[in-house]
Order: C-alpha cells, then structure tokens, then sequence
C-alpha cells in the first residue's frame, strides 16, 4: 500500500491561491483560489477540508473553505471583523478565530454555529494555539493568554469566574507573533521583542526567554519536543534547545544550537512534521523549502509566488465524504445556541466485524455443557431423547434436567437451566 | 507419494494423510441417520477437521492430481453423509446434520462453497420454514445460516446472489423473533448478522421489522438479556436505510419513549415541567412529533398492577432502550448524523439528579409505596444512565466540550447522592472518561471533586497509618538501603524521626483540617468511609492516576501534597502484607481482589511521581515498594513493577540524549522548570556513583552534586550557584510554615546548615570520578564559557567537543576549598534574595551572563510569592476551622 500522501500547502498574502504540492513527488497537485491570508490565517480541519481567513479586501474579510480536490473556494463565510489568526481543533469539530479587534470567535463546524465570542486582547489576536482545550492566544499588543475553553463554553461557570482567562502573559514587550504547544503543557512564543519565551501552562509562569539576534515571525517544535525552531527575520531559521543549561555562564544564547540559512528573506511560517524529520519553511522571498532536520539542507524547494509567503502546512488529507460545509454565522444565536448541532462522523475504527465460527461456537457451547459430567452417559440418553415426538420431549428433557443438577454443581448453570432445553446451551 | 495407494504415509505432513482420515471419519465415526453419537466422539470429529484440515483440499506444495481427486471424493462423501443425516427425519440427526454443515462453511474450499451454497441454502431455510421443526434443530439452524452467510459476504462476485437470500430469510426469522427464549435468541443474531451484512435487503420489510424488534424490547415476557440482543438489533436497524435522517429518527424516537415512562415514574419526585422541556429539545416547536417506535398498542404492561408494572415493565424497558442508545452512539455508521446531545445530556441529569426524595410540591397521587419502589429502582436507573453518559463522552468526543461544564457541575452533585458502591464506581469510571477526553482543562473543573472524594472513598484503609510514614519508612529505608548512608547522618535522622514523631499532631492536624475544608462532602460520605469496598477504592485510586496524568502538574500547591502523601501510604499498606488488611479475607471470586488493589495502587504512585515536577518526596518508599513488587515473579504486579522501574529510571538517572546531529551533544530534556534542569546537570553524578542513589530521598546531596557540576567550570562564579542557595531558601520557608508532609519536615529542619559542611570530603571524592569519567563520556557541555555573542556562540558550539578534555582535568584539586566558600556564599545569597525580593518575572535581561542569573532569580521569586501566599493562609487557617 503506497503511504498516504502529504501535501504541503502553502498561502501567501497576495492574492496568490493556497498552492498544495505533493511532498513525494514535488509536483503541484492543486492551487486553491482565491486565497490571501496573513499569517496564522491558513487552518486545515481535522485533515478533512482546508479553511483560510482572508485578509482584508475593501471592506470584506471572509473565511473560504476548499475541499481538497477543488480548486474553488467551498464555502464563504462573513464574519463581523476581519479575523487575523485561524485554527481547528484535532477533531475538527470547532474553528476559532481572532479578530482584529481582540475578539476571539468560537465556531462549531458541523452548524457554521458561533458558540462563544468574548474580548480576549486590546489589540488583534495575532496567533492562536491549543492544549487539549486550552487555548492560547497572543496578541498585538504583547500579551500571551490563556483561556480555559470548558468555562467559556459555559455562562454559568463564567460568570463563577474571577477571572476569565486562566493566565496572562505579559513579558513580551511587542507583538506576539506565533505561539505552539507541546506535550507537558509547555509552550513556546515568539514576539518581535527579539525573544522567544517558553512557558508552562501547568504552572502559569514564565520558564525562559531566549533572545535571538533578529525579529522571530514564527515557531514550530520538533514533536519530542527537545529542540524548536524559530523562523527569523533575517531569514536564518534557528535550531533552539528547549532545555536549560544553568550552570552555562554565558547567556542563554548558548541554548541556540544552529540555524538553517537558505532563505533571502524573513521566514514568516514554519511547519514540522510528525516524524520531526521534515520542516517546512515559508519566507517573503516567495519560497516554500522543505528541510531535512537530520542533515540541515534543504531537500525541496517550491516557488509560491512573487508575493511573501505567510503560511506553510504539512498535511495529510483525509478525503471524506463530507456533509454539506455551513457557513459560519456572524453572530451568537439568541436562544443560547440551541441549533448547535453535535454529529457523529463516521468512525470505522468502531466498526465491529462479524466474525462467523457460529455453528463451531455453538457446537463447543453444547460440548462444554457435557464435558463436566460423565458425558457420554449423558449424551446418549439426551440422544435418545431426541427420538420422542416433540411433545414428550419437554417431560424427558426435564428429568434429564434433574439428573444433570447434581453433576453441575456451580450456580451459573442451574440457573440458566430454568426453561426445560436450556441446559443443552449453557453461556 | 508413498501414501497414494494406501500404504504408509511418509510422516504426518503427508499430504494423503487428510484425505484418508476424512474417509475415515466419514465411513466409521459420522453416524447414519438414525444412529447416536457420543458428545466425546462428536467433539473428536470437530477437533480432527478443524485441527488438519481435512475439508480444505488445500493442498501443500505442488498440484497433485491424484491427491486432489481423492480428497474431493472424500470430502463429497462428507457432504453426503451430512445431507443424509439433514433429510432424516430423526430430529437428532438433523440436528447433527446442521451442525456438521455449519461446520461445512467455515472449513470448505472456496470453489465447493460457491458450487454449493444456494443448495445448502434451500436446505436450512427448509428446517427454519417448517413449523413442525423441533426447537433445537431450529436454533442450529440459525447459527449454520448465519455462518452461511457471514462465508457469503466474502464472496464479492455473489452479492446479488446473498442479498436475494436474505430477503427470503428476513420472514422467517421475523415469525422466529416471536418464539421461544433460545429460538428467539438465536434468530436476533442471525437477524443482526443480516442487518450487518446485506442491510439494503431488509428494506422493503423495514416497518415490519422495526416493529416485531420493538414489541419484543417492551415486552414484559421477555428476559433482560435476550432484551439486550433486541436493543442491539434496533440499534443496528438504522443503517439498513442509509441516511443521516435515519438514524436521528430513531434516537429521537427512542428517547421520547424513554422520557414518557419517566414522566410516569418520576412523579411528585422533580418539578413537574422537566419531561416537557426535553421533550422540547427533542421535538423542537413547530416540528412534527416523529412517528412512535414500533406498533405501542401492542406494549405488554397495561394490564399489570402498577406496582408489579414499574418493576417489570417501566425499568427493564427504559433500561434496554438506553443500551440501545448506547450501542448507536458508540458503534460505527456510514454516514455523519446528528446527535440530540442536549437532549441526552438534559435525560441524564435529570434521572441523576433523583435521589428518591420528594419535591416540594407534594402531588395528591405520590404515596409512599409509589416513593419505595423509585427508590428501590432507583440504582439501576441510574446506572443505566451513567452508561449512556459514558457512550455520550465516548461518541461525542470533542463536541461535548459546550456541555462540558454542565455535565461536570452535575457529576460532581451526583457523587453525594451515590453511596453504592456500584454507584460509584460507574461515577469514577464517567470522571476517568471526562479527564482522558477532554484533558488538562476538565481537569481544573473536576480537580476538587476528585480529590476529596477519593481521598474520603481511600482514606480508611489507612487512616491510622498516616502518621506512620513519619516514622516507619526512614528505617525501612535505612535497612533496605544502605550501606552508602553515613552512620552519622542514620543518627541523624533517627533524632529527628524521634523528634518529629513527637510532634506528630502538629504537623499533620494543619493537613487533616486543609482537607476536610476542601471536601465539600465530607460530612456525608463520613459514614461510607468505613465500608468502602475494595471496587470503589479501585476506582477511586484509578482516577486519581488519570488526574495525576492529565493535569499532575497543575495547580500543585493545595492538592499534591495530600494526594502524594495518601498515594505512598495505600500503597505502602496495600503492598503490605503483614495481613493487616482486614479486606483480604473478604474478597470473593469475581470481586475486585487485593492483588488488583495493589496494582492499582502502585500504578497511581508511579503516576504520582512521574507527574511531579518537583522531585517526588517519597521516591525512595516507592522505588523500595516497586522493587518488592518485582519479586512476585509471574504476576501483573511484577510486570507492572518492572515497567513502572525502568520509568523511574530517567527520573533518578537522567541521561542525556545528545540532540541529533544538530549539535554534538546537549543537555538533553532538561527543560521545564529551573530546579529540574539543576537535576539534570548532576546526572553523571548518579550514574557513576552507586552509593548516591540514597540521595534522592535526601536534600543534602544538593551540596554533593554543585561541586561536580565544577568540573567542566574553572571559573566559578556565584551567580551559578545560587539556585542551590535558593532550593535551601523554599525549604526552609516550607519548614516554618508547617504545612510540608512530614518527610521534608524532618529533613529540612535539622539538614540544611551541617550538611554543607559534612558533604565536603565525599564530594571531593566524587568529583574525581567525575572528572575521569568526563573524559570518557560526553558531558553535557557548558557550551560557551566566555560571554560571547549569539553568532559566536553557535559556531563555538561545534569546537566544544575538544576543548572539554583538556578543560576538566584542570579544576579538581580546588575542588575541596570553592565548595566551602561557595556553600557559605549560598546561604548569604539565597537568604539575601529570598528576603529582598528585589527581581521580578517580568524583565529578562538580555545581557550575557545576567540571564542564567536572571532564570534563577525569577524562580526564587516566584517561589518566595508562593510561600508567602500560602503562610497567611494556613495561619488564618486556625481561626476558620474553629
């Protein structure tokens, strides 16, 4: 069975498409038009459908959706303000956005529904990230929050709140300008103060802050999560330890271990793979280069387009029949949400097979419930019994019964003998 | 071959072996109609052509014509013979007959299968159709058509073909359903395994078979179980017409009947509005009510006595159209469909929140007998609907995240009402699904909860043994242990074991106090406490494990000391098998035993140390009890124990994994908090010197491990050293406060000022193992030693590599006097920021040598705000308790 294929996407903010290339071949499998997003704005769904938020055009912003194998946008959906940062959760069952203004939109998928919306940041939500359901929001104007996704859900616990975010970061001096999550509640921010900040969201603090020499645009982990890579202005994508070196008398600039440099320009848009041996990378310069984190260099290279590219993904597209995409709505629904809708999609996973071994199953049944006892006495008088016409049967087959409650001794059994040919069937 | 004539065989793998033993089988040991079979000679025959294969006609290595001619005559002969024994009108041997050819089916080669199936078809559907059949021939019937069919489905190219045959069968069988208990049975999986196989088949009879399904369901004759095969069989009807509306259709049908026959039993016991408004959520206004579920008029019931009725008519029905609810949610269909999740969530809690007393509103026509009888049922109610919550969590997934908060507000109700003990254990097993599913954030929401309820479920097993640990486990250890310790420090600890234990009541009322004012039920499952059965604690112990894994880390301050400190003592008195435990005399067959128990309780504790992100306080009892555990050679506990040791193993060794390739070596996965990374550096110590391993139960070996970390570094400047300074400066904090479990209490008192100065000679000696092993191992580098640029320092991490041999040997003989100096140096530092408080979190420095300086600090800080909130807090502890 060929491996399923990966596909890396890439969207620019011109208005140059979202171009998918086929990570094996290296050709171009598709370009989804129309499409300029800024960065953060380019989102697949649970692997089945593509979502992107349009940067602002005139005086509309929509969300497109595309399915994978057509060029065309899907779906257009309007939302009240331009949303800046865009993502899915795992499942795909809910798209979240940050709005220029500060806004976070909380959308159920499968209804277009807008579950939630609440003013998260004083200026545009700049990049979104989940941990379990934690979501992690930076802003423009410097703040990193966390947000418990349960309480916001829910009206009664957030009125209980005191507050409605769990925590909020304010160490970063300007603009947030990425943010990821990895396994152990850690996560890593990049900022255009020239650092990136690791954080834990288990203990709400502030673990380090690395200073790099250039304005970092994004950061991707490596899955085990010992390094993460941070895409520079300057076009150099640093290799960063994420562990700490204490006794280092230097500063932490030591914890940078090396940097990929191939780019001319700022690397805005960073992807990893799952394997963690492939990393995407997308800069201004136009290009999308895929590496190879073993060897440093660069082992593919697509050109996008003229235009800055602002957001790379590595994907492996589920092809699904999908229900009928919805349109996400604009505003809350007024009767608290009451036409979200929950679905199940099709899981195969819990498909149970039948398996057939019925009649040996049975027959082993039968034999099961003789073998304790003296068996073959049994079986032929039980035989012989076969022979009456069905009418005696039932008086036959109870004294056999009787007979048989002094050889099985154990309760399960007596029970399952209360109707007169039960005991040919023991369970 | 030499077996073709029928001469000697070459050896067991002779190929004519198998169709000489078939003919064998056939011509002396299969009975003709009419004659008996012994069950040992009819087990025999099943054993010889399943086990060689006698009616496969597979042949090993090349085609032989020969062989294969005379393994078809043979198996014909077989075929034959069992198509006698099925016309015979002898019910036995038609019996055997059927058997044999069900058994046909499962052995035969593809091409006889395909050859012969229509006819071995018409045969069994004869038996099923003629009603003069005896039962069991009836029942073997069923189960050699479902094998039948379940060989058909393989055959692509037959489709038509079977669905055909199956839509002949569906009548039949339908008139079957209605039959006896075992007929009935068997006939619902023949019925279930068409459903499975060939769905559009049954469309045309759709109505017909929704019905006889759903009479049978409500029928009060019925037994629970063969309720249950019914239930799944409505479950599976949705999918013979494909479609999202189908399947909606059928829930939402299901559960307006189900919340009808609440509204009856619930009366006078909850606002009277409740059964109209989820009705409301699962009609909405304006829609047309869906058609009622199966033929309603026919329902058994009517004509009982309203008592006997509830009992055997309302609950077993609500109960197996639950199920039936529960097999939809969770078992696969082909198409996205809509779930009436409101309406499921708001079933639930209403059932949930029934505790059996009367609402205000008393109604005319609630007695008390009616009152007893809810009551009575009120358990398997209950536990019907924690099962649909569970398949709920488990179809939901992520999508239940808008009802999450409902859904934890009235679990965390219902664990006061439930003091079964089945109860319970359904509730913890609802709140492990929740953590798993929904992860760190549920866990904030559900953390109380679990806490005080698990602690109150486990506490009495050893609820004297608590104050145990002060004194009992440091000479456990001590014996168990340790020729490395010092005698002088063993003194040591034994005056303060002396000591402490004398001072038991003060340092652990703070805690029993902290936690009875937690646990919001404490009062009530006060009189559970004792009788807590072993599944309960189970349970109980199993989902402090998942708290412990999903948010372990989360909010430590005011629930890890206690869980840490229950979790060591269960498991310490569950592995103890001094037979204390009253329980092990208790546990029956099929009840939770105490070896279950142990396990549990030791896989939480290795949770408890694996998520703590400080180093775990009672490492040591653990690691002891793990190792005891390993010794119990060929049970699950040793298993777990080995495993749970080699987990254990990072966590005292931590070895650095060199990044790959992207740099020569690293500090490995030493992130996360500062003190962790301060353990990291010290990980040759531990691997080089056995004698340390004690260490990590003791603080002193801070001092031991900072002088090691000198080797690689000359110069050595105070700043690096403070954090050790510092961890001296939390414990101290944390031994004023008195709210620390009392293993710190004792180590923290009386440890810190002599062990500085007592630790110098043996780390002197370590140290020059330490150098000489750096020479052999890669340690983790010191990457730059001079403050240098970003740019420089990334290209002098790659000339690293050469210098350090020449850097490590150097620094060894200071070693005894920087030790002394800089412990002194320590204390004043750490005192000194610890009180000063002058740094915050918020500014990193971007200077060169300040940061390290700047990471240590900003802990300190943080540390000290923590103790510092927490102080008053136990101080105004007093007067609130009062």
């Amino acid at each position: 069975m060929a491996p399923p294929q990966q596909l890396v996407l890439a969207a620019s903010s011109t208005d140059a498409g979202v171009a998918a290339w086929d990570l094996r071949t290296g050709a171009e499998a598709i370009r989804h038009r129309t499409c300029a997003s800024r960065p953060r704005a380019l989102t697949v769904v649970a692997g089945r459908f593509l979502a992107a938020s349009q940067a602002p055009a005139g005086n509309s912003a929509p969300i497109h959706y595309y399915h994978w194998d057509k060029p065309q946008v899907a779906v257009k959906s309007f939302p009240v303000e331009p949303i800046r940062a865009l993502i899915a959760d795992p499942e795909g069952s809910y798209l979240i956005g940050g709005g220029i203004s500060g806004d976070i939109f909380f959308w159920e998928v499968a209804s277009g529904e807008l579950l939630v919306q609440w003013h998260a940041h004083y200026r545009a939500v700049r990049c979104l990230a989940l941990y379990d359901f934690l979501l992690i929001s930076g802003s423009e104007d410097g703040s990193i929050k966390v947000w418990d996704l349960l309480t916001m859900l829910d009206e009664q616990s957030r009125l209980e709140a005191k507050t409605q975010h769990i925590y909020s970061f304010n160490q970063h001096a300007l603009p947030v300008t990425d943010v990821a999550c990895c396994h152990g509640a850690i996560a890593v921010s990049s900022s255009e103060d020239h650092t990136c900040k690791i954080w834990s969201l288990s203990e709400g603090r502030m673990l380090r802050s690395i200073s790099f020499p250039a304005i970092t645009d994004s950061v991707a982990l490596d899955p085990r999560s010992h390094i993460f890579y941070a895409g520079g202005r300057d076009g150099k994508i640093y290799v960063t330890a994420m562990g700490i070196d204490v006794t280092s008398p230097s500063s932490d600039d030591s914890t940078i271990i090396g940097a990929l440099d191939d780019h001319s320009k700022a690397v805005t848009s960073l992807a990893s793979s799952t394997d963690g041996l492939i990393l995407i990378s997308g800069s201004e310069d136009g290009n999308v280069r895929v590496w190879d984190t073993r060897t440093q260099q660069v082992i593919r290279k697509f050109k996008h387009s003229q235009g800055p590219v602002t957001n790379v993904l590595l994907v492996t597209p589920k092809r699904v029949n999908l229900p009928p995409l919805q349109s996400l709505r604009k505003v809350c629904s007024a009767n608290g949400g009451s036409e979200s809708r929950a679905v199940i999609v099709p899981q195969p996973e819990n498909d149970v097979q039948i398996f057939g071994n019925f009649s040996s199953d049975f027959l082993e049944r039968c034999l099961d419930a003789l073998q304790p006892g003296s068996s073959s006495r049994l079986f032929e008088s039980g035989a012989s019994a076969l022979y009456g016409a069905p009418k005696q049967q039932g008086v036959e087959w109870r004294s056999k019964y009787l007979e048989l409650q002094d050889l099985f001794v154990r309760e399960e059994i007596v029970i399952s003998f209360s109707q007169h040919m039960s005991w040919f069937l023991t369970d | 071959m030499s077996g073709a004539g029928g001469g000697f065989l070459a050896d067991a793998n002779d190929p004519w072996l198998k169709p000489r033993l078939l003919r064998a089988v056939v011509g002396e040991r299969l009975p003709r109609p009419g004659t008996d079979l012994p069950p040992a000679e009819l087990a025999s025959i099943l054993d010889a052509v399943r086990t060689h294969g006698l009616l496969t006609e597979r042949q090993p290595g090349p085609h032989d014509p020969k062989l294969a001619e005379a393994w078809r005559a043979a198996v014909d002969a077989w075929v034959e013979r069992i198509g006698e024994l099925m016309q015979s009108d002898l019910p036995y041997s038609c019996w055997l007959g059927t058997c044999f050819l069900g058994l046909t089916f499962q052995e035969c080669c593809n091409e006889r299968f395909a050859e012969s199936y229509s006819s071995w078809f018409e045969k069994i559907l004869s038996n099923l159709q003629e009603p003069s059949t005896v039962q069991l021939v009836i029942i073997v019937s069923c189960t050699s058509m479902s094998d039948l069919f379940v060989r058909l489905a393989r055959f692509l190219n037959l489709k038509k073909e079977a669905s055909s045959f199956a839509g002949r069968l569906v009548e039949p069988v339908l008139l079957l359903l209605n039959g006896n208990g075992q007929v009935a049975d068997e006939a619902v999986d023949l019925l279930r395994t068409v459903i499975k196989l060939y769905p559009s088949s049954l469309n045309r009879h759709y109505n017909k078979v929704e019905s006889a399904i759903a009479t049978n369901v409500m029928s009060s004759e019925v037994n629970i179980k063969l309720k249950e095969k019914f239930a799944r069989a409505l479950a599976s009807l949705p999918s013979v017409r494909v479609s999202e509306e189908s399947w909606s259709l059928m829930i939402q049908k299901i559960l307006i009947v189900v919340n009808n026959l609440l509204n009856d039993a619930f009366i006078g016991l909850e606002e009277e509005k409740k059964g109209h408004e989820i009705l409301m959520l699962l009609v909405p206004p304006g829609n047309d009510p869906p058609p009622m579920l199966g033929d309603q008029t026919k329902w058994s019931g009517g004509n009982v006595h309203v008592t006997k009725k509830f009992r055997v008519y309302t609950v077993p029905t609500i109960s197996v159209l639950i199920h039936c609810c529960c097999v939809m949610l969770t078992s696969y269909y082909p198409v996205q469909v809509n779930v009436p999740v409101r309406a499921l969530i708001a079933l639930t809690r209403r059932v949930l929140s029934v505790d059996g007393s009367l609402h205000k509103k008393l109604f005319p026509s609630t007695t008390s007998l009616h009152q007893e009888l809810i009551c009575f049922e009120l358990p398997s109610l209950h536990s019907t609907f924690l099962d649909l919550l569970s398949a709920t969590i488990k179809g939901m997934r992520s999508q239940l995240l808008p009802h999450a908060a409902n859904i934890v507000r009235f679990i965390t109700k219902y664990f006061e009402i439930a003091k079964l003990s089945t109860m319970r254990t359904k509730v913890y097993g609802i709140v492990q699904q929740l953590l798993t599913s929904m992860g760190v954030g549920i866990s904030m929401h559900l953390l109380e909860a679990i806490v005080s309820n698990s602690v109150a479920d486990l506490d009495d097993s050893c609820g004297q043994d608590m104050t145990s640990l002060s004194t009992k486990p440091t000479i456990a250890t001590n014996e168990s242990s340790s020729k490395s310790y010092s005698k002088k420090r063993k003194q040591e600890t034994d005056a303060q074991n002396l000591h402490v234990s004398g001072s038991d009541k003060t340092v652990i009322s703070p805690k029993k106090r902290k936690s009875s004012s937690m646990s919001t039920t404490s009062e009530t499952t006060a009189d559970v406490r004792m009788l807590t059965p072993l599944s309960v604690k189970l349970a109980a112990l199993e989902t402090l494990e998942i708290l412990l894994n999903v948010g372990g880390s989360l909010r430590t301050d005011h629930w890890r000391a206690e869980v840490d400190l229950l979790l060591i003592n269960i498991a310490r008195s569950a592995c103890d098998t001094g037979g204390r435990y009253e329980y092990k005399l208790s546990s029956a067959v099929g009840e939770t035993s105490i070896a279950d128990f142990q396990l549990a309780s030791l896989k939480a504790l290795l949770a408890s140390f694996l998520s703590s992100h400080a180093r775990p306080p009672y490492l040591a009892q653990g690691i002891e009890l793990f190792r005891r555990g390993k010794l119990e050679i060929g049970t699950k506990l040793a298993e777990f124990c080995s495993h749970a040791l080699l987990a254990l193993d990072v966590l005292t060794h931590p070895r650095a994994l060199s990044l790959e390739s992207a740099a020569p070596s690293g500090p490995g996965l030493t992130y996360g908090a500062p003190e962790k990374a301060i353990f990291g550096t010290e990980k040759y110590k531990f691997s080089l010197s056995g004698n340390q391993s004690q260490a990590l139960e003791d603080d002193d070996p801070y001092d031991d491990w900072l002088t090691s970390t000198k080797v690689s570094e000359p110069t050595g400047s105070p700043a690096k050293d403070s954090p050790v300074g510092k961890e001296k400066a939390i414990e101290k904090s944390q031994g004023e406060k008195q709210i620390t479990p009392v293993e710190e209490h004792q180590q923290t008192d009386l440890a810190v000022v002599p062990a500085a100065i007592q630790d110098v000679p043996t780390s002197g000696k370590t140290d020059i193992e330490m150098a000489d092993a750096a020479t052999t191992e890669t340690v983790n580098l010191k990457a730059t030693d001079n403050p240098s640029s970003s740019n420089d320092g990334l290209t002098q991490v790659r000339t690293l590599l050469p210098d350090l041999n020449q850097q490590v040997a150097a620094p060894v003989s200071d070693e005894g006097h920087t030790d002394i100096v800089d412990h002194l140096r320590n204390k004043t530092l750490a005192f000194d920021a610890s009180l000063s408080k002058t740094v915050t979190g918020g500014e990193a420095p971007q200077s060169g040598s300040g940061s390290s300086h700047f990471m240590q600090s900003s802990k300190t800080d943080d540390s000290d705000v923590e103790s510092e909130d927490s102080m008053p807090g136990i101080v105004d502890g007093d007067p609130d308790s009062d």
